[in-house]
């Protein structure tokens, strides 16, 4: 049985220089079932998505983005950041039924 | 070229609200999206728009809209001069054949869209589970 608890990670370029612009990329293990799909017997599959995804670094939001059925099982959503300085990243994604999924990087200089 | 897949009831609906009707321009925000896609299920989509990000002027916010699927609007994105670009990436279902847009609210409240389409032989999943 594989594990289907909700899982983040915050993935980083390795290289990082102050007043670089770095892409940052958010990953979540998440089936982001739609809502859409039926059974074999034609029953509906309830939707179970993740809807909103916060990053931020040292407790100031970076990122903000709203999060839907169009996105793919896992959803992956890479954003740009300006770095002016190392601190913790931190993102927060939250979904139905009350989900929360969380994870967290080092923003090394 | 193919011919251009109308926007959806559901898609122009949301533009609609999104823009409260504002003008959209066509200008400086490309949307990068394969023209062929075998597997609606995973289809990678870069959205980038010209932006000096100063406090001055800078992009809001990125709306990513599918002119096809049942669900039109995928994210919407906020972005301010802290970004330093305004760029995104992410990975989409496509139900059909379709068009995507990326509309772009800019601070000074005018909006700008980048669009694509793409022509899909395997659909996301609509139906029956394997």
């Amino acid at each position: 049985m594989s594990s289907t608890r909700p899982q983040g990670a915050l993935i980083l370029p390795k290289l990082i220089q102050r007043g670089s612009v770095i892409l940052v990329s958010a990953l979540a293990k998440h089936p982001m079932e739609s809502g859409f799909r039926r059974t074999e017997t034609g029953a509906l599959i309830p939707a179970d998505l993740l809807r909103s995804l916060e990053v931020s670094l040292d407790g100031r939001v970076v990122f903000e983005s709203s999060l839907d059925a169009g996105l793919s099982a896992n959803p992956l959503v890479t954003f740009p950041l300006l770095v002016q300085s190392a601190g913790t990243l931190r993102a927060r994604w939250r979904g139905d039924r009350g989900i929360e999924v969380h994870a967290e990087a080092s923003l090394t200089l | 070229m193919n011919p251009e897949v109308p926007l959806s009831p559901q898609s122009k609906a949301l533009i609609q609200a999104l823009t409260s009707g504002l003008p959209l321009r066509e200008q400086g925000v490309v949307l990068e999206l394969p023209p062929l896609v075998e597997n609606g299920n995973l289809v990678e989509v870069t959205v980038r728009a010209e932006s000096p990000m100063t406090a001055s002027s800078h992009v809001k916010a990125i709306h990513l809209v599918s002119g096809g699927n049942p669900s039109p609007l995928i994210l919407s994105a906020r972005f301010t001069p802290a970004n330093g670009l305004a760029v995104l990436k992410t990975r989409i279902r496509m139900a059909e054949s379709q068009q995507v847009l990326a509309l772009v609210q800019d601070s000074g409240g005018q909006w700008r869209v980048g669009r694509r389409q793409s022509l899909v032989t395997l659909s996301a999943c609509l139906e029956g589970l394997i």
